[in-house]
């Protein structure tokens, strides 16, 4: 029993024997005589076509890089396994990352897809990105060989006589768009695929009008869309490769999250103040506190003007306002999915101590302050019925009175709409 | 385990029998057959049609073959079987019986080949040119080694006494083996079950086996005896490999299951320890 048990095995062991491993360079046309050469040694779960894409669409989870120094293995992403239910043959004519072009050099093309005269003869192979001006090309056989990097007409099929029975289809890359792209209202956002030649792209907006805009031009790779009101559309790129061949669509949603950034503030001198776009603040400091917002669940505090040191926490944030000086704010709401769900710019100031001098004066007055930027001057009869006289002035500037009868005035400065100085003038004679 | 179980129930019998009690060797009868195991229901019959893609895209011009799938069947031919029975008779009509049965039944792998020529031999490619791929199928037998018990019940008539007996044991089936090749005229690529994705190719393939034997016995001696005995045997052995090519674009899993049916007809020589 034993012995019919061994015969077997060995018989086994003899049919075994014949067929090759990936180990052997000569089954599979290795070398520089061939134009080939082995990256990896690795035979594992995965063939042409799942190679292919994890190439393009994800890289490689573990082992080195491909280089012919130090083969070694190399794993594609799960999915694109053969036991994973990886791509077939017909992947890159389906799939909407990619698209098929014609008359364009080797250099421009991301994949190539063949047929061959021999039972289940299709073959995908990509080309090294690494290489453009006279490309190679890898492929990986079957799930038995290693992969190999190789002239462009010398895969393991035609170093072996094997003829194609339809011409080769060349693919290029797109990229993969997100399902959903967040664009906080009155806001920016860029959205791209790859740029490749041989392809032209079209974006339009076909759900609902009036969320979203086109900041850019709608015939290239890369659009940028500003969010208009909150709701929800949808906006499609259709790119087209070859003529005569169906164009490929990707469709994303856009969602203007109805959500906006309010909170107040606390200063060394009271509390609970609304927070607005600019906030005159005393020195001292400044603690602010963003409300709650449902979906929100990180805060973002980015200076983007001034230079004064703040402490930022989730919803709150914390400087010392320093006199005369100034600090502005991006403040972004994000969500779990780490969306930018809105974005605000605050800005805080301090204008510091502002004096009228000289007071009494018969001949000019001047305002003392650190501020640079120029104020309206208004000198107001307190005591007769002139009429009020109004000046731009900067720091320091004289103001001719010379003219204004001898009396009681009031002198108010104002920057923009803040009133930073009341003071009463005493004109002489 | 099952194998071990019954080895030592015969040791135990044996030595039981040689040392201890006389009385139990008078009672043993140890006996040998050949005869021809006649493959039975979907075991004999062919089905081409799991063999095939089952994922088939109609841009591939061509279904080709996943590999050789039975799918509850066997394709088995006509074969023979060799075996051993060690008796002991419970009382002068009843015996209990241990059984060993070594099954070989070839695999007819004609019909897929006819398939593939019918249907896939002569070809076109997409500019119009005709060209041929031949493909081949080579498969190991059926083999099969069945240890089973059985109970049986004897009536003796002079010199002839006639027989029906029940089985359970186990059925270990070798997987078989099988490799397609498609000659083209470029590369010759070859399919067949090879290690996959973490999962072996399987190598036996145990499974519970279940039947029952008719016979008749003529005494030529005190101690000797020849007789004709028929058993049908049935076992069900489910298994998953996967098909690999080398150098294709896919590999295939499959789940089978070979459902092994036999009747065989042997003739045997018993010999009884009797003194």
């Amino acid at each position: 029993m034993k012995k019919i048990f061994f015969i077997c095995l060995l018989l086994f062991l003899a049919k075994e024997g014949n067929s090759q491993s990936c180990g052997d360079n000569g089954f599979w046309k290795i070398g520089s005589q061939f134009g080939t050469e082995r990256l990896s040694s690795n035979c594992g779960d995965f063939i042409c076509h799942g190679f292919a894409a994890a190439y393009w669409e994800y890289g490689f989870t573990t082992g080195s890089s491909l280089n012919t120094t130090n083969p070694g293995n190399v794993n594609v992403k799960t999915q694109y396994t053969q036991s994973g239910g990886g791509p077939t043959e017909t992947y890159f004519r389906d799939s909407s990352l990619y698209v098929q072009v014609c008359g364009q050099s080797l250099s421009n093309v991301d994949v190539v897809t063949q047929k061959f005269n021999i039972a289940d003869g299709f073959h995908s192979l990509v080309r090294d990105r690494n290489t453009t001006f006279n490309p190679k090309f890898i492929s990986k056989y079957g799930s038995e060989s290693p992969v190999i990097r190789h002239n462009y007409d010398s895969t393991w099929y035609e170093l072996n006589n094997a003829s194609k029975t339809e011409p080769d289809k060349n693919y290029v890359f797109l990229g993969k768009l997100k399902t959903e792209y967040y664009v906080p209202k009155g806001q920016i956002k860029p959205i791209s695929l790859l740029s490749k030649p041989g392809a032209t792209y079209s974006w339009s907006i076909i759900g609902p009008t009036g969320v979203v805009s086109f900041t850019s031009g709608t015939n290239a790779a890369s659009v940028s869309l500003r969010g208009d009101s909150f709701g929800t559309t949808q906006v499609k790129v259709t790119v087209s490769g070859c003529s005569g061949i169906p164009p490929k669509e990707q469709i994303i949603t856009i969602i203007v999250p109805a959500v906006t950034i309010s909170g107040t503030y606390t200063t060394s001198n009271s509390t609970n103040h609304t927070l607005g776009n600019g906030n005159q603040v005393p020195s001292g400091n400044v603690s602010t506190y963003l409300i709650s917002t449902p979906g929100v669940t990180s805060y973002g505090w980015q200076r983007y003007q001034g230079n004064l040191p703040f402490w930022s926490h989730t919803n709150q944030m914390h400087f010392t306002m320093q006199s005369g000086n100034y600090v502005s704010f991006k403040i972004y709401e994000i969500s779990s999915s780490n969306d930018t769900l809105a974005v605000r710019n605050v800005t805080y100031y301090n204008f510091g101590n502002f004096s009228l001098y000289p007071n009494p004066s018969s001949s000019t007055v001047s305002i003392k302050s650190d501020y640079k930027g120029t104020m309206d001057l208004e000198i107001i009869p307190l005591s007769m019925s002139s009429k009020i006289r109004g000046f731009k002035i900067t720091a320091d500037e004289k103001v001719d009175i010379q003219d204004l009868p001898k009396g009681d005035y009031l002198v108010r400065v104002k920057i923009g709409e803040d009133v930073v100085l009341e003071s009463r003038l005493m004109k002489n004679e | 385990m099952n194998k071990v179980a019954l080895l030592l129930g015969l040791y135990c019998f044996i030595t039981t029998a040689c040392f201890s009690q006389q009385k139990l060797l008078n009672r043993l009868q140890m006996e040998i057959e050949v005869g021809t195991s006649i493959p039975i229901g979907s075991f004999s019959k062919s089905l081409v049609e799991p063999s095939l893609d089952q994922n088939f895209n109609p841009e591939n011009q061509y279904r080709e073959f996943r590999g050789f799938v039975k799918k509850e069947g066997g394709q088995a031919q006509l074969g023979s079987n060799l075996g051993v029975t060690l008796a002991y008779a419970i009382s002068p009509s009843i015996y209990f019986s241990l059984n060993y049965s070594r099954f070989t039944n070839p695999i007819d792998v004609s019909p897929q080949e006819n398939y593939f020529a019918a249907n896939l031999q002569n070809r076109t490619d997409s500019f119009g040119n005709e060209f041929q791929i031949f493909g081949s199928l080579e498969s190991d037998n059926i083999q099969a080694n069945g240890w089973y018990s059985g109970f049986g019940y004897r009536k003796v008539i002079a010199t002839w006494s006639f027989f029906g007996e029940i089985y359970l044991g186990v059925n270990q089936l070798s997987f078989p083996f099988y490799t397609w090749t498609f000659d083209s005229p470029g590369p010759t690529t070859i399919l067949r079950p090879a290690p996959f994705a973490g999962s072996q190719v399987p190598d036996k393939l145990p499974a519970f086996l279940y039947g029952m034997g008719l016979g008749l016995e003529k005494s030529l001696s005190e101690r000797i005896s020849l007789n004709l005995k028929f058993k049908y045997l049935a076992s069900n052995h489910s298994h998953e490999y996967w098909t690999v090519p080398l150098v294709g674009s896919r590999n295939f899993e499959i789940e089978d299951q070979i459902n092994f049916r036999v009747i065989t007809a042997s003739v045997g020589i018993a010999l009884r320890f009797a003194e």
